[in-house]
């Protein structure tokens, strides 16, 4: 169904329909196509699971009810697993309770068959929208992450104490060392983690998740 | 010796005298005694003599043989002729009244003895036959069967009531004719006259026979009775046949409980046939929403291709081809779901039953999907053709489908498979299994479980397999179930892939 080469498709998402009728695979291919966008079809979960395109940039059109694990037992799946594809799902029935839980799961949209195409058209942009701002933002996450990894831990220590608030004399007699020897770590940090000023580290701390070392502790041994 | 009250007849009064003499020494009455045969009569019955000794030369008009003749007629008292007389012509005249001794003057005491006690003898066993006679008339007279005896040429020699009211003739005009033209029968359907009518063929082969179904009696006045009937041979003491005996009835009040009955059955099946759909109507509503789906998301790709500012005129046709692949696909499940639910009579037509088991699978996928079951599907090829009625058979594919899901939605952890395969069985029939892994049969239950009424559901009203039953046994072939391996449950039932293995009623 696809080459094995992932880059080429990295540019252009593209929308991968599950769904065990291949009348409604066929149509919604001739939908999506005609505008513009590009299409793989898969006639179950394993199928696409076996095609390896889990990290290709897109989204999921799933049927809600397929063969094997449903539709929603399989985007449970994809969100346990930390896979962040957008799903929208379309549904035979307006079920509530499906909806809900779909929705509930981080679900893009739940459509009911027959589709309105401007509402799947709608579903699909915004799906395609929110899974490139996600992999920027990963792809972000990625480079902040590489480069803390090039701090020592001293430096670490010194960057959780910036972001927490301290002044450098503060953080001089936190960790035992002279100011000057703060001002040169921290110099260190501002430049490894490309930043030029406390309120941008402090923004990549929170993505990184820093958890701050005891601010309290201070207060206390003074 | 039995004593006896006898009547003497005797002109000559010394020889009276002397034979009740000789009564008396043997120990029976003489309850009177006259010379004239004209009063023979009113004294034999007034003296209530149960014997008569009847000489034939008398005073009067009447001689002997006259007043035998009346006591024959009016009391049939046996009479003893004693006669000098031997001659041809008297013995021939006597014999007609049928005597019950002839004594030659003179006699012996022993041969009066003697004649009177045989006569005596055969009188008891003529008035059994005859009370045997009269019982016969009764019973057959009062039966609600028609009854027609007729000799070895098969001509009428007897006909009770209800023989002549259905053939509309009297006793006494069809007496002595041939059968065939008292008892005309066709057959129903063709309207062609039954070759042999059933008293012949018992003369011939001298055993009981049953009439052929569909037989119908033209009566003298034009009706026409469906009748059902039998006859047999009359043998006598020799083994040889002398007649036949041939009983029918009207069958037509029987015939109108039957198609009452089988309408009520064909109405159940129908009913049931439409509780099923019932069920089923979420599943089958989402197999027409399908194809319904891919026409509307197909015509709109199709206007999308032609709204371009270079409209695409290749991929609009493709689309637009796919509108109408979409809509035959409708059209084919509402088809077979119309035929479904559509009552109609039992059809028996030459059908492939591995398509009838791909449609009712159809109608069933996404039943089958809600379920989570996987279907296998192993439908051979020589298996294909079979007769029957299409709808019917569907109707219990259906159902037996629909227990394999019950039967698995109720398990939680093993695989769900429905295994459905068809097979020529090499003995005429094709065999049809549904294999589920459900929960099996109840080792208890599973005679009962075609037993109407009975079920092992909240909901059923236990019609379903006992209708599967008798919807496959009216095709001549039969329904069983049995426990699968490691477990669930296997439904399996053969259908004759020819007409000749048909036991169908074709009437019903």
């Amino acid at each position: 169904m696809n080459s094995h080469s992932t880059p080429p498709h990295e540019a252009q998402p593209t929308v991968m329909v599950i769904d065990d009728d291949r009348d409604i695979r066929e149509a919604l291919q001739g939908l999506l196509r005609s505008v513009g966008l590009r299409v793989e079809l898969f006639a179950s979960v394993q199928e696409f699971l076996d095609s390896g395109q889990l990290s290709r940039p897109g989204c999921l059109v799933l049927d809600v009810r397929l063969p094997g694990r449903s539709g929603l037992d399989f985007h449970d799946d994809l969100v346990s697993a930390n896979v962040h594809l957008p799903v929208v799902f379309i549904s035979g029935h307006a079920d509530v309770q499906m909806s809900v839980r779909a929705m509930k799961a981080g679900a893009i949209e739940f459509l009911t068959k027959p589709v309105r195409h401007q509402d799947l058209l709608d579903a699909i942009q915004r799906a395609i929208l929110y899974d490139g701002a996600h992999r920027e933002e990963q792809r972000t996450l990625g480079a902040i992450r590489t480069n803390f990894d090039k701090l020592t831990s001293r430096e670490r220590e010194v960057m959780a104490l910036v972001v927490a608030g301290r002044l450098n004399k503060q953080i001089a007699a936190e960790i035992g060392i002279s100011e000057a020897t703060v001002k040169f770590h921290r110099g260190q940090v501002m430049r490894k983690m490309h930043v030029r000023s406390v309120a941008e580290l402090v923004r990549i701390a929170d993505k990184l998740q820093l958890t701050h070392p005891q601010p309290q502790t201070t207060s206390t041994k003074v | 010796m039995t004593p006896a009250r006898i009547l003497i007849v005797e002109d000559n009064r010394v020889v009276a005298r002397d034979i009740r003499g000789q009564l008396s020494n043997i120990g029976h009455t003489v309850v009177g005694m006259t010379a004239r045969g004209d009063n023979a009569v009113e004294l034999a019955l007034t003296a209530r003599a149960e014997i008569v000794l009847m000489d034939i030369r008398l005073e009067g008009s009447l001689d002997g043989i006259g007043a035998a003749q009346q006591i024959r007629e009016h009391c049939k008292i046996p009479v003893i002729f004693l006669t000098a007389y031997a001659d041809d012509e008297t013995v021939q005249r006597a014999s007609h009244t049928e005597p019950f001794g002839y004594l030659l003057k003179p006699f012996e005491e022993l041969e009066l003895r003697t004649a009177i006690e045989m006569a005596l003898y055969n009188h008891a066993a003529e008035r059994k036959l005859r009370e045997s006679e009269r019982r016969f008339v009764a019973i057959l007279s009062s039966i609600g069967d028609a009854v027609i005896a007729t000799d070895e040429e098969t001509r009428v020699t007897f006909m009770n009531p209800v023989a002549e009211a259905l053939t509309g003739w009297p006793q006494r005009e069809a007496i002595g004719r041939p059968l065939a033209e008292i008892f005309r029968i066709v057959n129903e359907e063709t309207r062609q006259r039954v070759v042999e009518d059933p008293a012949r063929q018992v003369l011939s082969l001298g055993t009981s026979v049953g009439l052929a179904n569909h037989t119908m009696l033209l009566a003298r006045d034009g009706r026409e009775l469906p009748i059902d009937d039998c006859g047999s041979p009359i043998i006598d003491d020799g083994g040889r046949i002398t007649g036949a005996v041939l009983v029918f009835r009207d069958i037509s009040q029987r015939r109108q409980m039957e198609e009452t009955l089988r309408k009520a059955q064909a109405d159940l099946v129908h009913v049931a046939r439409l509780t099923t759909m019932g069920e089923l109507a979420v599943s089958i509503a989402h197999e027409v929403n399908q194809p319904l789906m891919g026409i509307v998301t197909n015509a709109e790709a199709c206007l999308l291709w032609l709204g371009k500012d270079q409209p695409d005129l290749d991929e609009a046709r493709k689309a637009a081809d796919r509108v109408v692949k979409n809509g035959h696909r409708t059209g084919d499940v509402l088809k077979s779901i119309r035929s479904l639910v559509r009552k109609s009579s039992r059809e028996l037509t030459k059908l492939d039953i591995n398509a009838a088991i791909m449609e009712v699978l159809g109608l069933m996928r996404s039943e089958l999907r809600r379920h989570e079951i996987s279907v296998e599907a192993e439908l051979s090829e020589d298996a294909r053709l079979v007769v029957g009625d299409r709808v019917q058979l569907q109707q219990v594919i259906l159902n037996l489908i629909l227990n394999a899901i019950e039967g698995m939605s109720a398990t939680a952890c093993q695989p769900r498979v429905l295994n459905l395969s068809s097979q020529n069985d090499k003995t005429g029939y094709t065999l049809i299994a549904i294999a589920d892994t459900g929960v099996g049969i109840d080792s208890t239950g599973s005679n009962r479980i075609f037993e109407p009424f009975f079920t092992t559901k909240q909901e059923g009203i236990g019609m379903g397999l006992s209708i599967c039953r008798s919807i496959v046994e009216a095709h001549g072939g039969r329904l069983w179930a049995s426990s699968n391996s490691p477990y669930g449950s296997i439904f399996r039932f053969t259908v004759p892939r020819s007409a000749n293995e048909l036991s169908f009623d074709p009437a019903a």
